[in-house]
């Protein structure tokens, strides 16, 4: 994901080959949304709850981390928030620059991808931190993940979308 | 989806049961997102671009029509509101059409797109392909397309409903 070109999706074909290909539609849209924005719209806050563009993508690349590495492949890694400070990984702090969080969110992304070839989709996650009493001990199916990561990065666009037309009037798919 | 009771897709199930729980979700996030708004917030143009929520409703509709009734099943396509000269008029809420009546419009098209969809396997191929690049279609395709376009759409609900009455959430 070194530049933001955006893939065609085919139309036919394995149930894992159409999946990666949404998921990768959704992640360089992410980065078109905040593809030639200045650094200070990027991190205006845009919404009483405290979204930003920036921010967003902080957030979705903790949750390629959270999700593939640290439930899927059981991998412990440091991440920013806490129960105190639970969407601190919303936030973009003073020191961190666009090209750091823009770095990150690839290099997350990379690794998301090496697990999801690597893997079945019928494998289980390693690791659940969701889970719920209804469903103690059940583990989500890799197919589980990566649908989720269409739906959740697919509505966080949805997010930028609206951010990115109040900074500068643009919209589109 | 008489009423709005989300259900959380299964853990570790089949692609097809996995694939339709998740756009039956996001089909009930969109419900719940309009639930609760007045008539009047429901129609309020929030956006430059013209969105609504309840517009965002109608044209969610007619993208259930046109992907599973038209596209896939080859149907008649339902009479449209859109026309060249005013291609996004499935956003548009007209002055006679109610809130009831364009919940049970999306209702009643999701209830056809689970009938479409409850018989047919992923792999098969859609019988009116829109345009030729269309024709080796799958439904897999277009129910993974449906799940990204209501979320992204949903998305648009959240930051429109955050915006009427400051209630946020998944």
């Amino acid at each position: 994901m070194s530049d933001i070109q955006r893939i065609d999706i085919p139309l036919a074909g394995s149930e894992k080959e159409i999946m990666l290909a949404f998921l990768d539609w959704h992640r360089a849209t992410l980065l078109q949304k905040v593809h030639g924005v200045s650094e200070t719209d990027l991190r205006r806050l845009m919404t009483p709850s405290g979204l930003s563009l920036l921010g967003l993508v902080k957030h979705l690349a903790y949750v390629e981390m959270g999700w593939f590495q640290m439930q899927f492949a059981g991998e412990k890694h440091p991440i920013p928030y806490t129960d105190e400070d639970p969407n601190a990984d919303f936030r973009i702090e003073a020191h961190e620059t666009t090209a750091d969080i823009l770095a990150f969110y690839a290099a997350q992304v990379e690794r998301s991808r090496a697990i999801a070839t690597a893997a079945s989709l019928d494998d289980l996650a390693l690791i659940f931190h969701h889970e719920t009493p209804d469903k103690a001990g059940q583990k989500p199916s890799l197919r589980w993940i990566i649908v989720h990561m269409i739906e959740e990065t697919a509505r966080h666009n949805g997010h930028a979308d609206l951010m990115r037309e109040a900074i500068d009037g643009s919209t589109g798919v | 989806m008489s009423n709005i009771q989300r259900v959380d897709p299964p853990l570790a199930a089949p692609e097809k049961e996995t694939l339709l729980a998740f756009l039956d979700y996001h089909r009930a996030t969109l419900l719940q997102k309009v639930n609760g708004v007045s008539d009047a917030d429901l129609r309020r143009i929030m956006t430059p671009s013209g969105l609504s929520l309840l517009g965002l409703v109608k044209h969610l509709a007619y993208v259930e029509i046109g992907w599973f009734q038209e596209t896939f099943a080859g149907e008649d396509l339902y009479p449209v509101p859109w026309t060249k000269e005013d291609p996004d008029a499935d956003f548009r809420i007209e002055p006679h059409e109610t809130t009831a009546d364009i919940l049970a419009f999306y209702i009643a098209q999701v209830e056809r797109s689970r009938t479409i969809t409850a018989t047919a396997s992923l792999d098969d191929i859609v019988r009116n392909a829109r345009d030729e690049e269309y024709k080796h279609m799958q439904l897999r395709w277009i129910i993974v397309h449906m799940i990204e376009e209501t979320a992204r759409h949903n998305g648009h609900a959240d930051l429109m409903r955050e915006a009427i009455d400051g209630s946020t959430g998944e």
